[in-house]
């Protein structure tokens, strides 16, 4: 059994610091501490107390863990006005890009998740079985969605017909934009799709795959994406499904709890808790 | 579906002046593109000299028509037209007009106009987004936006070009056809159908092939794709599209197989008439071989097809299994509501996504070093840029004399060396080492006058530094009131404090010890 020492304070600190710089996908910088890092894990794995400590220290960062991996903690900030929230600005600078739309982004996220996890059971499948997915399958997926929700019967359509809805900013959109070069060119869904893989591979949430003959890349999804997607989007399941039933506060609420439980707990606790 | 549409489904129950008018408006909004197309150019081109004159001579709207109908054509077989397909066929159109009126211009003027006849028809210079216009909805009293694409260009994953393809929009505006109700796609539809059998090449053999190959093909991609989705999400593919997928496909491929079969047989019969010419023979034989391998492929595909129905069933089980116990539905589900909500909330939940998503950020923090540093490169881009790369004019340039130590690497190494040999016996005293340093014989004479100097370095260095003592195993220890006055061989003298050396090397230390 293990207990605090009065080393542990500075450890967790440490732990959440070297976390941080490995979550920005910063190998260079975290190399020499390597280390460090596999003791600080193996103390965060095995001491309960130690792993409380780290995870309030998390929360009062407002940060949240994402997955647990050999390396480090994989870290994401806990909403979107938090002081390590990557705003819409960094995030078109990460891609190079400042004309983004957050809504478009969204859907391309969604179809890349989409094309590689069409099914829920997908979400806790081994990575192995989920095969590979090409621009191709999402480009797919978008033209599905772009149709299906021209299709929805009047009855599921709650919306004003005046409300713009993300599909029509979707199909409003060139699938290929063949001036893609010149400076000014705007987004289209291939743009857009190639740009949100090349910064899923960047940060290791993809792997990219192009020794194949034919001249297109393979993604193969990673246990980290995986992880990450069933954190990340549980809000957006959330909203989603407030949407859908009209708002409805109770759903709300009960939602809003269950959110806080998955966020209070690692993923670890949150299953043992499910399991009791 | 949206208010508009509503009005057309009702139908003539509750028609109005408001109501017609507005239908009109809507349904000719889809020819303004067209229609603006020669003010657009005239604007673009007015200033020059030479193509005004082009352009009162050539019948712009009869070539943006040309342009509809040749992407109808060139798409009835493959997914898109590129950009230089279609203005290669509209070339000739185009010299044709102005042959009439017997006028000389350069063919790159003219291709020049028909780029831009092009351009405007893609909407180019607006980043080849839909064309939007504005109209006013008399039965609701509101203002709308029409937004549609008569020509778009379509993802193809592959090639350097990008291809294009008439939207239903596009062949709305070719028809000439006024929408005026749901009905009117399918009608579309069939007229779509009924120019591929006006204008099909039946006579040639070898195109034919062809076609049927690519039509092989993309039906084969079809049942590829929905063999996976029945493989990965079985929820979200309908049986009754899979039946019909199968009967159809399969009624398809054995129409185009008896066809290409009866081909087969003409190419033979062609074949057994035409021994005698050589070449005509072996393009007929090239094309019963190629006819023979799309017979196989067909096979394979009805086979498929077949099969469709089959796949569904083995992987029926997964229709009846129970909902994991994870918090989210499926992805499907959620994409489709995601894409149904107003933008701004996806906006909302988008910003959201992407601060719980992606990792946290490294805030900056206000530096003022960097901002010198900014301050220095802002400085040193405003000064010339020669001073900084000034190339040395050879005969000007003289060789910089670098400083050559007396005392150089090779030399210390024979010290190093006596070092090692004389001490790996017993302990030595220093003036014994610099007495025999001086009397080496076999050196050269540079070295030779040098070599006891680098050798009292090499001591006085491992004097200093006990680190470099260690490494060469030296046990240095000065004897009390001994002194040294030694004369080197150049004429220096060597004076100080007597020092006994030995080794501490495992071998030679235990060696002394024990003797």
């Amino acid at each position: 059994m293990t207990y605090l020492d009065e080393d542990s304070f500075p450890q967790a600190n440490r732990l959440i610091y070297l976390s941080l710089i490995y979550s920005n996908g910063n190998k260079r910088a975290l190399s020499p501490y390597s280390e460090e890092m596999t003791e600080l894990l193996q103390k965060f794995r095995s001491s309960e107390p130690f792993q409380k400590l780290v995870e309030s220290g998390l929360k009062a960062m407002e940060l949240q863990i994402l997955t647990i991996t050999n390396e480090g903690l994989r870290l994401s900030a806990r909403n979107a006005t938090s002081f390590f929230a990557t705003t819409l600005t960094d995030y078109g600078k990460m891609l190079a890009r400042t004309d983004n739309k957050a809504a478009d982004l969204l859907c391309v996220h969604c179809a890349i998740a989409t094309a590689l996890f069409p099914n829920e059971t997908d979400l806790d499948a081994p990575v192995e079985d989920l095969g590979v997915v090409m621009v191709d399958d999402i480009i797919q997926v978008l033209r599905r969605f772009a149709d299906q929700e021209q299709k929805l019967a009047p009855d599921d359509d709650i919306f004003d017909p005046q409300v713009r809805t993300a599909a029509q900013r979707i199909r409003e959109l060139p699938e290929e934009n063949p001036d893609s070069k010149r400076s000014g060119a705007g987004a289209s869904w291939l743009a857009l799709i190639n740009r949100v893989l090349e910064h899923l591979v960047s940060t290791d949430y993809l792997l990219a795959f192009d020794d194949h003959q034919e001249e297109t890349i393979e993604y193969r999804p990673t246990p980290a994406y995986q992880a990450a997607l069933r954190q990340a989007a549980v809000y957006a399941f959330h909203s989603f499904r407030n949407v859908a039933t009209g708002q409805d506060p109770q759903l709300k609420e009960t939602s809003s709890t269950e959110q806080q439980q998955a966020q209070t707990l690692s993923p670890q606790l949150a299953e043992q808790t499910e399991e009791n | 579906m949206t208010a508009f549409e509503t009005i057309l489904e009702e139908g003539t129950s509750n028609r109005t002046l408001a109501t017609d008018v507005t239908k009109v408006v809507h349904s000719s909004l889809i020819m303004r593109p067209i229609y603006e197309l020669p003010g657009r150019i005239y604007r673009q081109t007015g200033q020059e000299e030479d193509t005004p004159n082009l352009l009162e001579h050539i019948d712009l709207m009869w070539l943006a028509f040309a342009t509809l109908d040749i992407i109808a054509e060139l798409t009835e077989y493959q997914v898109g037209a590129s950009r230089t397909e279609i203005l290669q066929h509209l070339l000739p159109l185009a010299e044709a007009q102005l042959q009439v009126q017997q006028i000389q211009v350069p063919s790159s003027a003219l291709e020049n106009v028909l780029g831009k006849v092009f351009d405007h028809l893609v909407n180019r210079d607006n980043r080849y987004l839909p064309f939007t216009y504005r109209f006013y909805d008399g039965a609701h009293h509101q203002y709308h936006t029409r937004k549609f694409w008569l020509i778009k260009a379509v993802y193809t994953g592959q090639g350097k070009e990008s291809f294009f393809a008439l939207t239903d929009a596009g062949y709305v505006a070719y028809f000439g056809l006024h929408e005026s109700s749901a009905l009117d796609a399918a009608a579309i539809g069939n007229l779509r159908i009924k120019l591929l059998i006006e204008r099909g090449n039946v006579d040639d053999a070898l195109t034919v092939t062809e076609q049927n190959r690519k039509q092989c093909l993309r039906k084969a991609n079809e049942v590829r794709d929905v063999r996976r989705s029945i493989e990965r999400n079985i929820q979200a593919v309908d049986f009754r599209h899979i039946n019909q997928l199968a009967d159809e496909g399969a009624d398809q491929a054995t129409q185009i197989q008896q066809e290409s079969g009866r081909l087969h047989h003409l190419v033979l019969d062609n074949l057994d008439k035409n021994s005698d010419e050589e070449e005509l023979r072996y393009k007929l034989q090239q094309l019963a071989e190629n006819l023979e391998r799309l017979n196989i492929q067909q096979m394979e595909l009805v086979n498929q097809l077949q099969k469709l129905p089959d796949d569904f069933n083995s992987h029926g089980h997964k229709l009846f299994r129970r909902r994991s116990i994870g918090v989210m539905p499926a992805m499907d589900t959620i994409t489709r509501r995601l894409f149904a909500t107003p933008e701004e909330h996806a906006a909302a939940v988008g910003v959201e996504f992407i601060a719980r998503f992606d990792p946290p950020l490294r805030q900056p923090l206000f530096d003022p070093g960097s901002m010198i540093d900014a301050i220095d490169r802002a400085l040193e881009r405003q000064s010339a840029s020669g001073d900084l790369y000034q190339q040395v004019e050879e005969e000007a340039a003289e060789l910089i004399e670098y400083f050559q130590p007396e005392l150089n690497d090779a030399l210390m190494g024979e010290a190093l060396k006596l070092l090692f040999t004389t001490v790996a016996g017993e302990p030595i005293l220093l003036s014994q080492l610099l007495a025999q340093a001086a009397e080496q014989p076999t050196l050269a004479e540079e070295i030779q006058l040098l070599l006891p100097i680098a050798m009292s370095m090499l001591v006085f260095q491992c004097v200093v530094d006990h680190r470099l003592a260690e490494k060469y195993h030296l046990d240095i220890e000065p004897q009390a009131d001994q002194h040294v006055r030694l004369l080197l061989p150049d004429g220096r003298l060597y004076r100080g404090h007597e020092l006994l050396l030995s080794s501490t090397h495992p071998s030679t230390y235990f060696s002394v010890h024990q003797a």
